[in-house]
């Protein structure tokens, strides 16, 4: 498998690469402003080198003792303020850039997110798809921002720095391009290369961070199997094996940046000896018209180093690409998840609780061979309660997310009232439906934001009657500020019963003819649930309601009770109902003692 | 994100004085490192100066033949060449000593900081247990992996840079010596200082407002089903970008300060070249500067701010290491709250007790509540409930990675608080919920277990629990993967509770060691951990009630109490026990 992915390898990163240059695209104007500055700073630069190489070799060679040189140490000043603002621009328009492509993207994965519904959502670990909003769209800060800029600029600043090299003096000239043969190639060298040698570096740095989160989170086991002291000894031998094996590669590595580097300093030399010897006389080529001049002379050998900095740079940013590349794979493919097909359904609902009919439902999951659900067919009578028990894994959850259409039906049908889900209008089918489940997300702001969201238009007594109903009143008089208390992360400072309360009195504001609940009482202690029954009682009146528990409290008050088992439904006999609810009211009376 | 908000109640060298002092016993590497660097950066100044120099002087000499030809050009010709060798392979050997150096130190920093790590148990690591939290100390000890590369070598090189740069200029000119190094104090002190202060302040706010988008994306995936159902899908994305301008904007100050040091750096070099040449020029006039060695003394200075050059931006990082290691050290300067006795050996192994155990996690929510429990020497016993019911809390107390609030726990007839941890370590193998595995072959997460057992019993278990032929032709040399990630979840079950057989201990603990797995898997599994050791004491917990007929006694634990208890026999018997039904409806 391994060698099937290097295999392939190449093509994917170059696709990455094309995908993260087309989305950087879209802030090209900031771009052209970073690279813009870099390039006119490159002018002042020269400027700047004229003045002082001018005014040194006046004053080497005698010519202007006592001169004031008050024009061009101005020039010079202005040289280097100029080539300061455009530094500042440089760095600020690459972070706009940057900026400008990360908020876009982000709003891009939200946006796909919301898209592909609860459904895809739910598969997936709420962590790990937070971290690829977050982190992974932040490793594009250094591509966008610094290494793309910096890519145009290796390529524009040797060429602005020869164009005024050249009419000075050709020999100088060959030997900038010469030493840089071409700097295409040198990027190439740069590129593959010294990136390689970043790459590892940064893999090795990577994965001792991934080995050592390993332990860390393995501790308890390690503890529990007495081999946690030992740990720290093999911590220390495999960071050394990995510094053994890096450093191999480092070593070869490091030769591409040396022979940058050995271009870089050989050429200073060469131009230095070439130039003296002019003036020695020992040799006589390379100027065009007449022999070299001191002034000549020191501009070009401030221009020396300056012709190879933006390659070295360049070198230093290549993480930055690494980086993007590796979060690029991941980001590509949330963006090309498949979504599920919009439901463009016209039909609205006739009012009053309606009849919930399954209709040899099917549904596999990819690359799965035993279908979740198998020909399932049953229905729910308009106001009756139906609760759905079954083992976990076999399909409840999947149920519930075809019938909300977050799922796609693939084979059968679902009716609402006799009309296919499908043919309804999906807003105003789930602003049909009401559903409290096992994990009720609140959302930041105050708890009357949290309410409203079920019916923003909802009055003053609508809400407080809601929140006695459910007895969400009990718990909120005691808090300060009441239902202006703003919800912290995630509902922190609230039990999960009380979380639970407030969603059943979104359920009462909303007042939806269909009720959904999933586990509305797990994970409650026993005088939450037994409030939260009370209350889903009351709300349960007049309401289609399909419930999914495996608890035997709540399955008091069902009209039918069904059993999910290897994708079908089976309803229980009226001896094990009595047998069920018998035990139900024994735990009751029980819990009631208690 | 309290600790960025706080007040620092350190110096910056105090907080990070622990990380430095680890470089003590690589101080040759990286000693060497610096001094290669100081070299390099020399050479690459004595190039450009003795540059300068000589093409000024051959210039001069140029015009008069005798001159020209009395020119001794070998030596600085030479001299030219060797700084440019020099200079090249100084930066290689640099390159690779302080990576050699880093390496090293990464190596030392992080068993050290691991030795500190290993007493706390999950109480003192995290409340939660999140691998969040985890990740994030990762990441903090990555953030200092850096510190010697970035910060501290390059520091000390500019300062050695400086010291010697000026006083070279002194040989020839105080004036223009006097220039340069206020010149370079400013911009290798100042500066750095500059960007350390601003960005302090903007890289906690980074950490604040990064942690609240964090929040915003988390409650938004989470709550993705409630907004679709009750509406207000436009705001929650509309909160979600708020949140991400948020941080967006403390990069953007981040940016701002750096292209503004970035922009005072070419401002100070640029200024100071021209007070050079302003200086130099009269100096020349005075006599007391050669002409020919203006140029001398302008391409050292110009060469020269190559040394400070990346100071201000490696010191304006340096605010979030230190914040990184401001929080390492709350955790290193954790006292482990569990203290463990001196018994090594238990007078009755295999027997387990706990009297009035009280525990809870948090003050709201009990999960133990005054338990009584006793388990005999190799008794085989099943521990039902649901979720939530105080399983798992158990397990948590008899490995002491909690302490009950109330009661005692007897363990061999000694209160556990006698043993050792290796002692009470010993008392036990375990499968915990989740089972953790290591990156690595088949064979090295058993031989965890017992370090010398043999490939013929590793395989045996392995081929009883049917998953030797699952491994494929690579058997135990089979690569799992992070974590484990190459298996399946029934897999890992099946290596993890190999690994707990192996180990010879009086106590067996199994928490939901058949979750994930089909029928037939789970039946072997169960045969094959009842069976193994017929003399263990055996505790397993499940939700559910396969092979109860296995087991000497079941248990149904329901809210930290024990609702219901006795022989399978017993309860099968009585048609209309709860326990029953009440579990298979899960």
């Amino acid at each position: 498998m391994a060698g099937n992915t290097a295999a392939r390898a190449e093509s994917p990163i170059r696709q990455r690469a094309k995908w993260l240059k087309q989305q950087s695209r879209r802030e090209r104007r900031w771009l052209a402003v970073a690279i813009g500055s870099g390039l006119v700073s490159a002018f002042a630069l020269v400027l700047q080198a004229r003045q002082i190489a001018d005014v040194v070799a006046d004053r080497v060679m005698g010519e202007g003792a006592g001169a004031p040189y008050l024009l061009p140490l101005v020039l010079l000043l202005g040289a280097v303020l100029l080539r300061a603002l455009l530094a500042f621009s440089r760095e600020w328009a690459g972070q706009r850039a940057s900026v400008g492509v990360r908020r876009r993207l982000r709003a891009e994965l939200l946006a796909k997110l919301a898209r592909l519904g609860p459904g895809y959502c739910q598969q997936q670990r709420a962590g790990e798809l937070s971290t690829l909003l977050l982190e992974q769209v932040e490793a594009l800060d250094g591509f966008v921002a610094r290494y793309l800029p910096q890519q145009a600029l290796a390529v524009g600043l040797p060429l602005v720095i020869l164009l005024f090299v050249l009419p000075q003096n050709w020999a100088t000239a060959l030997i900038f391009l010469i030493t840089a043969p071409l700097v295409p190639l040198f990027m190439a060298l740069v590129g593959i290369r010294a990136a390689e040698a970043n790459r590892r570096n940064f893999q090795a740095l990577a994965k001792l961070s991934a080995y050592f989160l390993d332990v860390i989170q393995g501790l308890p086991t390690l503890r529990l199997f007495q081999r946690s002291r030992g740990e720290a000894q093999v911590i220390a031998q495999v960071s050394e094996e990995f510094r053994l094996r890096t450093m191999q590669v480092l070593r070869i590595a490091f030769l591409s940046s040396a022979v940058l580097e050995f271009f870089a300093s050989v050429s200073i030399a060469v131009v230095a000896v070439y130039l003296g010897f002019s003036f020695l006389h020992e040799l006589d080529f390379g100027y065009w018209q007449d022999p070299v001049t001191l002034a000549q002379a020191l501009f070009l050998l401030i221009l020396a180093p300056e012709f190879y900095q933006p390659l070295r740079e360049l070198g230093t940013h290549y993480h930055a690409r690494q980086e993007a590349v590796a979060a690029a794979e991941r980001l590509m493919a949330l963006l090309d998840e498949v979504e599920p097909r919009a439901v463009d359904g016209k039909r609205d609902l006739p009012p009053g609780a309606p009849e919930l009919c399954f209709d040899a439902v099917t549904l596999t999951y990819p690359g799965r061979a035993k279908p979740v659900l198998d020909r399932l067919s049953f229905s729910v009578a308009p106001g009756q309660l139906v609760a759905l028990i079954g083992p976990s894994g076999a399909g409840k959850s999947s149920l519930m997310n075809l019938l909300l259409g977050f799922h796609p039906l693939q084979q059968g049908e679902i009716r609402v009232a006799g009309i296919a889900l499908e043919q309804l209008d999906p807003t105003r089918w789930l602003e049909a439906v009401a559903w409290v489940s096992q994990q009720t997300t609140l959302f930041p702001g105050t708890l009357r934001d949290n309410l409203l969201l079920a019916r923003p238009d909802a009055s003053d007594e609508q809400l407080l009657e809601a929140c006695r109903q459910a007895h969400v009143m009990e718990f909120v008089e005691r808090l300060p500020q009441g239902l202006e208390t703003r919800v912290a992360e995630a509902g922190a400072g609230l039990s999960g019963g009380q979380i639970q309360r407030i969603a059943l009195a979104r359920a009462f504001l909303k007042d939806a003819p269909v009720l959904l609940l999933d586990e509305p009482t797990a994970n409650l202690d026993r005088d939450s649930e037994l409030m939260v029954l009370a209350a889903l009682e009351r709300l349960c009146v007049g309401r289609t309601v399909l419930m999914l528990t495996h608890r035997p409290a709540s399955m008091r008050r069902a009209d039918q009770v069904w059993r999910l088992q290897q994708g079908r439904v089976v309803a229980l006999d009226p001896q094990q109902r009595a047998q069920l609810l018998q035990q139900a009211r024994q735990i009751g009376v029980q819990e009631e003692q208690a | 994100m309290s600790a960025a908000k706080r007040k620092p109640t350190k110096g910056t060298l105090a907080t990070l004085w622990p990380y430095i002092r680890q470089m003590r016993p690589h101080l040759g590497w990286v000693l060497a490192g610096s001094l290669l660097g100081l070299v390099t950066l020399l050479a690459s100044i004595g190039l450009l100066t003795l540059s300068g120099w000589f093409i000024s002087a051959t210039a001069l000499a140029g015009v008069s033949l005798a001159a020209t030809q009395s020119f001794n050009y070998f030596t600085p010709g030479a001299g030219v060449r060797g700084f440019a060798i020099l200079r090249t392979v100084g930066r290689y050997l640099e390159r690779i000593t302080t990576h050699e150096a880093t390496f090293r130190l990464i190596a030392r920093l992080r068993s050290w900081l691991y030795r500190h790590i290993e007493p706390l148990g999950p109480a003192e690591l995290s409340k939660q247990g999140s691998a969040q939290l985890l990740s994030r100390l990762v990441g903090d000890i990555q953030a200092l992996d850096n510190l010697y590369l970035r910060v501290l070598s390059p520091s000390l090189i500019a300062l050695l840079v400086v010291v010697l740069v000026t006083l070279f200029l002194a040989l020839y000119s105080s004036a223009v010596a006097w220039v340069a190094l206020t010149g370079l104090v400013l911009a290798g002190l100042l500066l750095p200082w500059l960007g350390y202060r601003l960005g302090a302040g903007a890289g906690a706010e980074q950490i604040v407002s990064q942690a609240g988008l964090r929040q915003q994306l988390l409650t938004l995936i989470q709550g993705l089903a409630d907004l679709r159902i009750y509406g207000g899908m436009g705001r929650a994305l509309q909160r979600s970008a708020e949140a991400d301008e948020a941080m967006l904007a403390t990069q953007n100050r981040m940016a701002t300060i750096s292209a503004l040091t970035a922009a005072l750096m070419l401002l100070v070099s640029g200024t100071t070249l021209v007070a050079v040449l302003w200086v130099g020029l009269d100096e020349v006039a005075a006599d007391r500067l050669q002409p020919v060695q203006l140029a001398l003394v302008l391409f050292c200075v110009l060469a020269a701010f190559e040394a400070v050059s990346p100071l201000p931006l490696a010191w304006q990082y340096l605010g979030k290491t230190r914040t990184a290691a401001e929080r390492l050290n709350q955790v290193i300067e954790t006292e482990p709250a569990i203290r463990y006795g001196e018994r090594e050996q238990a007078e009755q192994p295999g027997r387990i007790e706990f009297h009035a155990v009280s525990f809870a996690y948090t003050a709201e929510q009990p999960a133990l509540d005054r338990l009584e429990l006793q388990v005999a020497a190799g008794e085989k016993l099943l521990l039902a409930g649901h979720s939530g019911s105080g399983k798992s809390s158990l397990l948590n107390l008899l490995s002491r990675f909690w302490d009950p609030q109330s009661g005692q726990i007897l363990l061999g007839g000694q209160p556990i608080a006698a043993y050792s941890e290796q002692g009470l370590r010993r008392q036990f193998s375990v499968v915990s919920q989740p089972v953790q595995l290591f990156a690595g072959s088949v064979r090295d997460n058993l031989q965890l277990g017992r370090a010398d057992a043999g490939d013929d019993e590793m395989r045996d278990l392995l081929e009883r629990l049917g998953l030797l032929d699952e491994l494929g032709e690579a058997g135990l040399d089979y690569p799992i993967g992070e974590a484990g990630g190459r298996l399946s979840g029934g897999q890992r079950k099946r290596l993890a509770l190999a690994r707990a057989l192996l180990r010879d201990a009086p106590i067996l603990l199994l928490d939901e060691p058949t979750e994930g797995l089909d029928g037939a898997s789970a039946q072997r599994a169960i045969d094959t951990l009842l069976r193994y050791r017929p003399q263990q004491t055996v505790i397993l917990i499940s939700h559910h009630l396969q092979a109860l007929e296995r087991f000497d006694r079941v248990v149904l634990l329901d809210r930290g109490r024990i609702l219901e208890q006795g022989s399978p026999q017993q309860l099968l018997a009585q048609g209309e026990s709860r326990l029953g039904q009440l579990l298979e409806l899960h």
